[in-house]
Order: C-alpha cells, then structure tokens, then sequence
C-alpha cells in the first residue's frame, strides 16, 4: 500500500451506477479538501517516535 | 485472510500508517468537525495501532482497520466529545476556495455544516461509505453492526444531507458562526 493507491482510494466514487449524486460528490471533495493538507509535523514526528521503537523491538 | 499470518515488519507498518494519515485526517475531521481534535484523535489512533500492531492480519483493509481504532476511540471519549464541535473557520475558508476553483456548483462548506446536523452515527456512515469508498461490508466491520444498518444510515443520512443542502441558502453565513 502506497500513499498514491490511499490517496486514489479517498477519491473513489462510491456509487455503482450512474452519475454519484451532490452529497456523494460533495463528501469526497470534503474528504479530497482535507487529504490534501500537508501533513502536520506532528504526526511525522509521531512516527519516527514509532520507528524508533520499531527498530528497538526488532534488534 | 489468514489466521496465523505473521505481523508486518515495523518498517512496512511505519510505511502504511504513513500514507493512511491523509484518510484518517479527513474521517476524524469528518466526525468530529475540529481541526485540532480531529488531530488528537488521529495520532491517538496511530499510536493505538502502533501498540496493536500484532492484532492486525496483513492483506485485510488497512484503512478500515484504522478507521475503526479510530471510531472506536472517539466514541469512548463519550458524550462530549459526541458532540459536533464548533464550525470549522480555517477549513471552510479553503473548501470555499477549492469549491470555486473545480466549479462544481456543490458548496462543500455546507456539506460539512450540513454534517454537522446528523446524528453521529450517520455522519460515520456516510464518511465510511460514501466520502472515503469503503463498502458497506468494510463499514459494517467498522462500525460494529449489520450492513444493513449501514444502508439504512447512509440512506437516512443522504437524504437529510440532501435537505440540508437544497436549504442550505437559509443558513446563516461562515462568519456568523461561532469560532472553533
């Protein structure tokens, strides 16, 4: 899983058939809106966090 | 789906949860309304999957996985944090501007305001089902019910979702709500 595939999966239509209606199409875009927001640091600084206990508990 | 299937290596773990931090941003923002609890929620559900790491089965829905450590933590925050929080200034300024720029003619700040009038369990089916694709199957797992009471949710929160926004020019401006 990349972030591309997530990134495309949060723009994905949900209806089956025929055009999706305002509040689907509305949702993803609210939904596309807040994905495409930078990351804010302190998530990545959560992870190296997590990294580094990763690699404490494989060594 | 395998029972007995070994735990990912932390490093591909550390590489998931990397590019799920985008959806789980959108749903907690979608759930809760605020830019800076949506957060909280967020990296608390990471640091949650990081502890249960070993309860999840490689080649199952990552996301949905997330998406429910997620639900699930919000939910026992318990009746407060049930509640919408206040209007998101700093996001409907930017929905508006993206609204302007796709000229889709769909004003996504009233879709957030509208979200904002739906019990909480619609607008978790709704973000489930039809803003981030899950099926109803994935959102049932989530959610910790049947399907079909996913369909009837997303059903019931479409069409007052609908309402809301076919209403939506008797609402009151942005900058005459409450700041968050």
């Amino acid at each position: 899983m990349d972030a591309g595939m997530e990134h495309n999966a949060i723009r994905r239509e949900a209806p089956v058939a025929g055009k999706p209606d305002p509040v689907t199409t509305g949702l993803q875009r609210l939904f596309a809106a807040i994905a495409d927001e930078p990351i804010p640091d302190e998530f990545l600084k959560l992870l190296d966090e997590i990294d580094s206990r990763g690699k404490g508990t494989t060594q | 789906m395998t029972d007995d299937a070994p735990a990912p290596p932390p490093e591909d773990f550390r590489r998931d949860l990397l590019a799920a931090i985008p959806a789980l941003r959108g749903f907690a923002r979608g759930l809760c309304g605020n830019r800076d609890l949506a957060d909280d929620l967020a990296q608390d559900a990471l640091a949650k999957a990081w502890a249960a790491r070993d309860s999840y089965m490689p080649g199952t829905h990552f996301r949905a996985w997330l998406f429910r450590i997620l639900r699930n933590h919000y939910f026992s925050l318990g009746r407060r944090a049930h509640r919408f929080a206040p209007w998101d200034e700093a996001l409907a300024d930017r929905v508006l501007v993206t609204t302007a720029t796709q000229g889709s003619g769909i004003d996504i700040a009233d879709v957030q305001r509208g979200l904002s009038t739906l019990p909480a369990e619609q607008r978790e089916a709704l973000l489930l089902v039809s803003a981030s694709g899950l099926s109803v199957e994935e959102a049932a797992a989530v959610m910790g019910c049947a399907v079909g009471t996913v369909k009837s949710r997303v059903s019931r929160g479409r069409a007052a979702l609908n309402l809301y926004m076919n209403g939506a020019t008797e609402a009151p401006p942005p900058q005459a709500r409450p700041a968050a």
